[in-house]
């Protein structure tokens, strides 16, 4: 398995010392996206992922990443293309969200193949499309301008962030917050 | 309400709510409206507004308006706390920082002794008063007192004295509400400079209003007795000698002393020393070897005047420490010289060679004195004289040269006795604990002294003839002496303790877990398992067994004991039983039972929901209690014990016990329960298991304490999430057992792995009970509505995993694959995989923090080839499969 590290991808940096404006660009079909490379934290193969049960269509499972059990999402999956077969191109990108609360989320999505490290200033980013786009809004941070294509910029936090989390302690809660307005009531 | 006591009254409530108590956060809101309130009456805008804001986060907690409860809760703490600071800061002065070393310990050491106190004061309350326990309560108040002043803390000092002088004039009856509330105060007080080495010292006004509420309460001869508090303090040294009355002639300082035989050695009275002596002789050769650094660097020719304070400082606590102990040899020679250093400090008398040299004795004989404890040789009698009076002598700038030769000889041979003596003589009665080692020890100090002295004479180092004095009369006592000793466990080790941080320690722990993988990662490599070479397997093999035993040993590096948590309980029961005007009486078993220590840290929850549940709900209040012929007072047994493979904690209460007919008619009510069973046939275990579901209250009256059926929901939850279960035993009339089962650790378990298809899924060893391959007769289908199979006359469902798992792979003939018999707590079934590849051992991890809990699937393990297996939660697992099975 082959292992690039992001310190790796930093030291092929540009002419622009900074790494704010950097994204690293990937495929999925015929699509470009990119996401902000200071999120990425490695790119590794594909290795065995073990799939979990009782999870949505996406979630791949999870891999071992060096001792540390991390969840793994099908990109494709998770914005509703076709499912295609692993190629030798196809990889892992590892990569990290904070959480609302601090915390990082550590997890790796599954692309067709990883491209390059681009600059793409702000003003080279404009808003998604209103309509015409496959992947919903909320997954999108901007559209990416290139000389030569467009691509689609991810907002990270909320295509690995889980929002929906399982309803655990809804029960529970539930019962506490009748608790209080009985309290109140009283 | 003030703005003091408000803030008083939220920080009190901030303590004893947590997160997933949402009764008390529901308080602890209210209280932090009341204090935006206060705040705002007078003039603090910022306290307002951070309280407000706490207010407001924490009611967004209960109403389920928050992502993440522990991290918004925290919030919520600190923002407690920046209040209490902020107020202090605006009405108190700063406070001269203490040494932050030395505070830091302090505050480490008062985590522990603030609860034991606590725990004094419970159990003599129950027990009732001995004048022994009175006599150590105020011990540990007086070194507390005594550690404050050192600290600076002049609030906890006066405080502590006040409660000194009352607990000294209260002839009736002992101030127990006024130590306990000290307690709390400290302990706020000890969390806040944990915090904040310069933070202020909370508000005093609760602790002030509750001493004079006792003191009131007692006899009027508080007042005097508080005026002569002072002198019974210094009372606490009574063999201090007073220097100016012994000073002796300077031509033949010690001529009277020539009457005291020269091999008259050391006598100290170790048959009542308690057990907190072999943590003070821990302690003080701390405290001497920072002392002789601290000299070697003066005599170096440093004039630091905060050196003589370090070394003031150690002869100063080892005084103290002494005093309490009762070791009033050591308290000799200790105050002899702190008196010279005090003379020092206050540059009375100049720093010469002369009293560093003394210093360095006194040091030197304090280390044998010390030693002692640990069955060390005494030091001669003459020596402990001849120094005292030397240094008694240096107070008064007179140096009486080196006394006779042999005598003065402390300095020099002494010096590598007191480690090595500890260490070497008991290696005879090492497992004795320092009081049971005490009678062996006695006669070679009193009785034997022809018999050693000569061997000490002879030979060139102490330590060398210490085994060969002391076994003989060890030797026997040690026998007997072994099984009380096995029950002081902790204390008897104390002079080889070490401290180490926790995150060291996990991080040790982590690196054993990931060799034991990476040695199964190559003993399961094929190409080695290839290999027919003997000797490399057998050093294979060799390495396997250093590998286990390294793992347990490192496990066992985070073993602690269920003490402390228990003692919290003692306090809690006194509170709830106070609050719900009962008479309770707690009964504690097996405390020195040990448990990893995140398992200990997470068993607090569930069982102050347990007990506050006993409490409140199942014992009967007194006069209930009479009228059924029961004793009025109600009993609540706290046990712990090991059984099998785990440990288990017992909750047992004299109560009414758990109604089943009211369980049952509210299971009805809500549904839970098909109105077409026969309801009498319902097993016991499946009934009270309805309890623990959430909003699930039988309560009539919701109280303060419980009744809202949130409680037992959170005690399952998180003895689950520890991979433990919860059981419930209980008689109409005659009370209820809960009973916790837990996992002795949580880091690895013993597991099977089994395949379904192409995929590996471990089974913790302990829950499964056997595996067979079915045969067509076993096997039964029951009405559509499941598969069963007999097993020894039970017949038990049968839960196929890949189904459960929703795996599209796997074999689908019974009789082609394996059934694993599991079982959890009182449920069984069969559970089908295909074949049962092996057994290891596993490290537990998450499956990603983010990850949303998964039914039936506790976690991950990283197996020999690198791969993910995933981690079966049996409990989960049979408990999704029974409901799926009902709901079908």
């Amino acid at each position: 398995m082959s292992t690039h590290d992001r310190n790796d991808s930093n030291t092929a940096r540009g002419t622009n010392g900074s790494n704010e404006h950097k994204f690293l660009t990937f495929c999925l079909g015929n699509e470009h996206f990119g996401v902000e490379i200071l999120r990425v934290r490695e790119i590794i193969g594909l290795i065995a992922i073990t799939p979990l049960p009782q999870t949505p269509p996406y979630v791949k499972g999870v891999m071992n990443l060096r001792g540390r059990i991390i969840p793994v999402i099908d990109l494709r999956q998770r914005f509703g293309l076709s499912a295609s077969d692993a190629t030798k191109e196809t990889c892992v990108v590892v990569l990290e969200a904070a959480n609302d609360d601090g915390s990082q989320t550590v997890m790796g999505a599954v692309v067709d193949s990883v491209r390059e490290v681009q600059d793409i200033p702000p003003a080279a980013i404009e808003p998604p499309p209103e309509f015409g786009c496959e992947i919903p809004l909320k997954y999108i941070l901007g559209m990416g301008k290139l000389k030569d294509r467009v691509v689609v910029l991810l907002e990270i936090a909320e295509v690995i962030g889980m929002r929906e989390r399982a309803q655990i302690a809804g029960a529970i809660k539930d019962s506490a917050a009748a608790g209080i307005a009985e309290r109140r009531a009283a | 309400m003030g703005l003091k006591a408000s803030i008083q009254a939220a920080a009190k409530a901030a303590v004893l709510t947590d997160a997933g108590d949402l009764q008390s956060l529901v308080v602890l809101s209210e209280l932090l409206r009341q204090l935006a309130t206060d705040a705002a009456a007078e003039g603090v805008p910022e306290v307002a507004r951070t309280s407000s804001d706490a207010a407001e986060l924490s009611e967004a907690i209960v109403l389920r308006q928050v992502n993440d409860v522990e991290k918004a809760f925290q919030k919520v703490m600190d923002a407690v706390r920046a209040c209490d600071t902020a107020v202090e800061q605006a009405s108190a002065p700063p406070r001269e920082p203490a040494d932050p070393e030395l505070l830091l310990a302090w505050v480490t050491s008062c985590e522990s002794t603030l609860p034991e106190i606590e725990h004094l004061a419970v159990t003599a309350e129950s027990r009732g008063f001995t004048g022994e326990t009175a006599a150590e309560i105020r011990r540990r108040i007086h070194t507390l007192k005594g550690e404050c002043g050192v600290l600076s803390l002049s609030e906890a000092q006066s405080l502590c004295h006040e409660l000194e002088s009352l607990i000294d004039a209260s002839t009736t009856g002992f101030p127990i509400e006024a130590v306990l509330v000290l307690c709390d105060w400290m302990k706020s007080l000890t969390a806040a400079l944990r915090n904040d080495p310069a933070a202020a010292e909370p508000d005093t006004s609760v602790v002030r209003s509750a001493l004079s509420d006792a003191s009131n309460g007692s006899d009027p001869a508080t007042e005097a007795a508080t005026t002569t508090a002072t002198t019974t303090a210094n009372a606490a040294t009574p063999a201090a000698p007073q220097p100016e009355a012994a000073v002796a002639p300077v031509e033949n300082p010690f001529a009277d002393l020539d009457s005291i035989p020269y091999d008259q050695r050391v006598v100290m009275d170790l048959e009542n020393v308690d057990e907190n002596a072999a943590d003070f002789a821990l302690e003080a050769r701390e405290h001497l070897a920072n002392a002789e650094t601290a000299v070697l660097t003066l005599e170096s020719g440093a004039t630091d005047p905060e050196q003589v304070n370090i070394v003031f400082r150690a002869f100063h606590t080892i005084k103290g420490v002494a005093g309490f102990l009762n070791l009033p040899r050591i308290v000799e020679v200790a105050h002899a010289a702190e008196f010279l250093l005090d003379k020092v400090r206050s540059n009375k008398i100049a720093l010469s060679p002369n009293v560093l040299e003394l210093v360095l004795a006194s040091s030197d004989l304090l280390g044998q004195l010390i030693g002692m404890l640990g069955g060390g040789d005494a030091p001669r009698e003459r020596d402990l004289k001849i120094l005292v009076r030397r240094l008694e002598a240096a107070c008064e700038g007179r140096f009486p040269g080196a006394a006779p030769t042999e005598a003065s000889t402390p300095a020099t041979d002494s010096r590598p006795v007191p480690a090595p003596a500890g260490a070497s003589v008991s290696a005879g009665a090492k497992s004795l604990a320092p009081v049971t080692a005490a009678p062996a020890v006695n006669p070679s100090a009193t009785d034997v002294p022809a018999a050693s002295v000569p061997a000490v004479e002879t030979a060139s180092t102490p330590s060398t003839t210490a085994p060969s004095t002391s076994p003989t009369p060890a030797a026997a006592p040690a026998g007997e002496a072994s099984s009380t000793a096995a029950k002081h466990g902790m204390s008897n080790k104390a002079d080889q303790t070490v401290k180490v941080s926790t995150q060291r320690m996990d991080a040790l722990v982590n690196l054993v877990g990931e060799l034991v993988i990476a040695q199964l990662m190559v003993v399961q490599d094929p190409v080695v398992g290839g290999l027919a070479d003997q000797r490399v397997q057998r050093n294979l093999s060799h390495l396997g067994k250093i590998v286990r035993d390294l793992q347990e040993t490192s496990m066992s590096l985070r073993m602690v004991t269920l003490k402390s948590t228990f003692q919290k309980m003692a306090r809690l029961v006194r509170d709830v039983a106070a609050k719900a005007g009962k008479r309770i009486q707690l009964e504690v078993e097996g405390e020195d039972v040990e448990l990893d220590r995140n398992v200990v840290e997470e068993i607090g929850d569930p069982l102050v929901h347990m007990i506050r549940n006993a409490c409140d709900h199942g014992i009967e209040p007194a006069a209930d209690r009479v009228a059924v012929g029961k004793t009025e007072t109600g009993t609540l047994r706290l046990r712990a014990f090991h059984s099998g493979g785990s440990i288990v904690i017992e909750v047992e209460d004299d109560g009414r016990g758990l109604s089943r007919e009211r369980i049952i008619r509210k299971c009805l009510e809500k549904g839970l329960i098909d109105p077409s069973r026969n309801t009498a046939e319902i097993p016991d275990s499946e009934v009270f298991n309805y309890i623990f579901l959430p909003g699930f209250s039988t309560a009539e009256k919701v109280t303060d304490i419980s009744g809202r059926g949130v409680g037992m929901d959170v005690v399952r939850r998180n003895i689950e999430a520890l991979r433990g279960s919860v059981e419930i035993r209980s008689t109409p009339g005659k009370g209820s057992v809960f009973s916790m089962r837990l996992p002795l650790t949580m880091a690895i378990i013993d597991g099977m792995v089994v395949r379904v298809g192409s995929q590996r899924y471990i089974v913790p060893t302990l829950n499964i009970e056997r595996s067979f391959r079915p045969t067509a007769e076993q096997l039964t289908t029951v009405l559509g509505k499941g598969e069963v199979a007999k097993v020894r006359d039970a017949l038990l469902p049968i839960h196929r995993l890949q189904r459960m798992f929703n795996l599209a792979e796997g074999e689908r003939e019974l009789e082609k694959g394996l059934l694993l018999v599991l079982e959890n707590g009182k449920r069984r079934a069969c559970v089908f995989v295909d074949e049962i590849l092996g057994q290891q051992q596993v490290v537990i991890k998450t499956l990603g923090d983010s990850q949303p809990q998964i039914r039936g699937v506790s976690g991950g393990a990283i197996l020999g080839d690198g791969r993910v297996a995933l981690i079966v939660d049996v409990g989960g697992l049979l408990e999704s499969a029974t409901t799926a099975l009902v709901a079908a």
